[in-house]
């Protein structure tokens, strides 16, 4: 016997009711019946002319991969981008949205995170014009039957019965969706004809039957920062994380100060809160998106925070050093993603990524070579 | 077999880890579907109190874990978990009501037809067979849909069939969560007017008492 959805085979992780087996590893999403098949109502629907609007101009690398990405999916091929942090990648996918939705055809952009998704959703009601769209997350319904769905990786298994002609996947690498074979296995029945994943690390397992497209530059086509590492016992990081802020703030620039675990931020913003204007955000902190806007406005000198803040956010001319970096909660994805917060605007294009550790974890060198080769356009 | 089977099972019914991966006293004494670190999760708060002048016991603090879990039992529909509910108090519950006939408080017929069991009453059946399913809903509704005043009239909503199986019985009243009481004070109100001999009540879960 095996789950036609997650494919579990222990016998000791099914149960009967009335007389039907049900695998039980994958209960979280709806109750799935091991003798159920999926009948599949996938149709087209016929909508207005869906068009969009950019205020300002793809680069000539977005534009190519745009259309790459288009032709791809008309010639019924998946696609995987490695797209580098701050590269523009949610752009490149409004044209082949755009064909698709003209085709009458459904679509979904899904992630891993659901503040992704908000913010996502607002800006394709922003930019597209006449489109049936809905978004979903945990404990938010629009519209299941909408044309265009924007949603978490978690709730795909409302579609799995209908499923969608074209599915976008963006931060394929993120937490909770990557490693897990379920949320993996659900995205696989919900895609009825191509899909699209993107992400700024990729492996070479993660490539399966996909073309990958490469887009290794930035919008403002500067080499990506490059992180440096500090090597000292923990009990003196703290007193560099004080050296560093200082000179930061003497040059009037903001920190995003990284730790491994949400005891520490408490610690930490306690600790440099007598000399600096430092806020700790983690998962179990509240007002969250009013202490990013009190750095973004200059009102804070930094950010003490989890891995929480290590993708989705962009903060102009932001510093980032990282305590404690040989924690295990810091693989090479992490540190990428962290790394990738810096230097994302054209005029601040540059900024420091400060590494302190009392090793050289496997890693931070991982993340750094991957770095290094991405500048060199390998 | 691929089927559940309570004594050759290996593995905890909620994590799926190896029960036998922390050696616990509890798991020495007793066979229990779920390992020590699931178990930790129960906010146990096993006390009696008096309820209009009858015995009410509860026995779980409504925290988040339970709430989970009862979603997953009730929301999710996975039967397995029944068993999981009443586990650490099922020997001493199996002695002490062996000769109670358990009235369990109805659910709204519609859900149990999607889920394929009546939740409450699976719970009541692992502690024996002797269960009243009289009680039941004259209209479906949610409980947690309904305001606090919208609650207040629940007692106009629920009805009673074969009355005459509880009369001179000891009866107990089985309930899964205790938030405005008024579902059951109306069970208790309704299984009064058959004059059984002996009233008492039992809840899974409550976040006030």
């Amino acid at each position: 016997m095996e789950c036609p959805r997650c494919h579990n085979q222990k016998a000791t992780r099914f149960y009967k009711v009335n007389d039907r087996y049900y695998c039980r590893y994958c209960i979280q999403f709806s109750r799935q019946y091991v003798d159920e098949y999926d009948r599949f109502h996938l149709s087209k629907k016929k909508s207005a002319y869906v068009h969009y609007q950019l205020s300002f101009e793809l680069s000539h690398i977005q534009k190519k991969i745009s259309s790459l990405l288009k032709e791809n999916y008309i010639n019924q091929k998946n696609s995987l981008v490695l797209a580098v942090c701050g590269s523009g990648k949610t752009e490149i996918v409004f044209e082949l949205i755009k064909y698709a939705l003209n085709q009458g055809e459904r679509v979904c952009f899904c992630t891993p995170r659901k503040e992704l998704c908000k913010e996502l959703y607002d800006r394709f009601l922003l930019h597209f014009n006449q489109v049936d769209l809905s978004l979903v997350y945990g404990g938010h319904i629009e519209n299941l039957e909408s044309q265009f769905i924007i949603c978490t990786t978690h709730q795909l298994y409302r579609f799995e019965k209908t499923g969608f002609h074209l599915i976008i996947l963006d931060e394929a690498d993120a937490f909770p969706f990557y490693g897990n074979c379920v949320l993996e296995e659900i995205f696989q029945r919900c895609v009825k004809g191509q899909y699209v994943k993107m992400s700024a690390t990729i492996e070479k397992d993660d490539i399966q039957n996909e073309e990958l497209l490469i887009m290794n530059r930035r919008y403002h086509q500067h080499d990506l920062p490059l992180p440096y590492k500090r090597m000292m016992p923990i009990i003196f990081q703290k007193y560099y994380i004080i050296y560093f802020l200082m000179k930061m703030k003497a040059q009037q620039k903001k920190v995003l100060i990284f730790t491994p675990l949400i005891k520490d931020v408490e610690e930490m913003s306690h600790f440099l809160a007598k000399w600096f204007q430092v806020k700790g955000i983690h998962s179990k902190s509240q007002h969250n998106k009013e202490t990013i806007e009190l750095l973004k406005n200059g009102q804070l000198d930094g950010i003490v925070c989890t891995t929480i803040l290590e993708r989705g956010i962009t903060i102009e001319d932001v510093q980032v050093i990282v305590y404690n970096c040989e924690h295990h909660v810091f693989n090479a994805r992490t540190l990428i993603q962290i790394a990738g917060r810096v230097g994302r605007k054209p005029n601040a294009y540059d900024g420091k990524i400060c590494f302190l550790s009392s090793s050289y974890t496997k890693e931070m060198k991982k993340c750094i070579y991957t770095i290094q080769r991405l500048n060199r356009n390998v | 077999m691929y089927l559940y089977d309570s004594k050759t099972q290996q593995e905890c019914l909620i994590c799926f880890e190896n029960l036998h991966k922390d050696i616990s006293l509890v798991h020495l004494v007793k066979k229990l579907p779920i390992c020590l670190s699931c178990l930790r999760k129960f906010d146990i708060n096993d006390h009696t109190i008096l309820f209009h002048q009858y015995r009410l016991r509860i026995l779980y603090k409504y925290n988040d874990f339970f709430q989970s879990l009862l979603y997953q039992y009730k929301g999710l529909y996975d039967l397995a978990l029944k068993d999981v509910f009443l586990c650490l108090f099922q020997d001493e519950l199996k002695e002490r009501y062996k000769d109670y006939i358990i009235v369990v408080a109805p659910s709204s017929s519609k859900s149990n037809e999607i889920r394929g069991f009546a939740p409450m009453e699976q719970i009541a059946f692992t502690i024996h067979d002797q269960v009243f399913l009289g009680l039941y809903k004259k209209e479906d509704y949610k409980q947690s849909d309904l305001s606090y005043s919208q609650r207040k009239k629940v007692k106009d909503k629920i009805g009673i069939r074969n009355k005459d199986m509880l009369k001179g019985k000891k009866v107990l009243i089985i309930d899964d969560v205790i938030t405005s009481s008024s579902t059951l004070r109306t069970c208790l109100s309704l299984v009064q007017a058959c004059s059984p001999s002996i009233i008492e009540l039992l809840v899974l879960s409550s976040s006030h008492w």
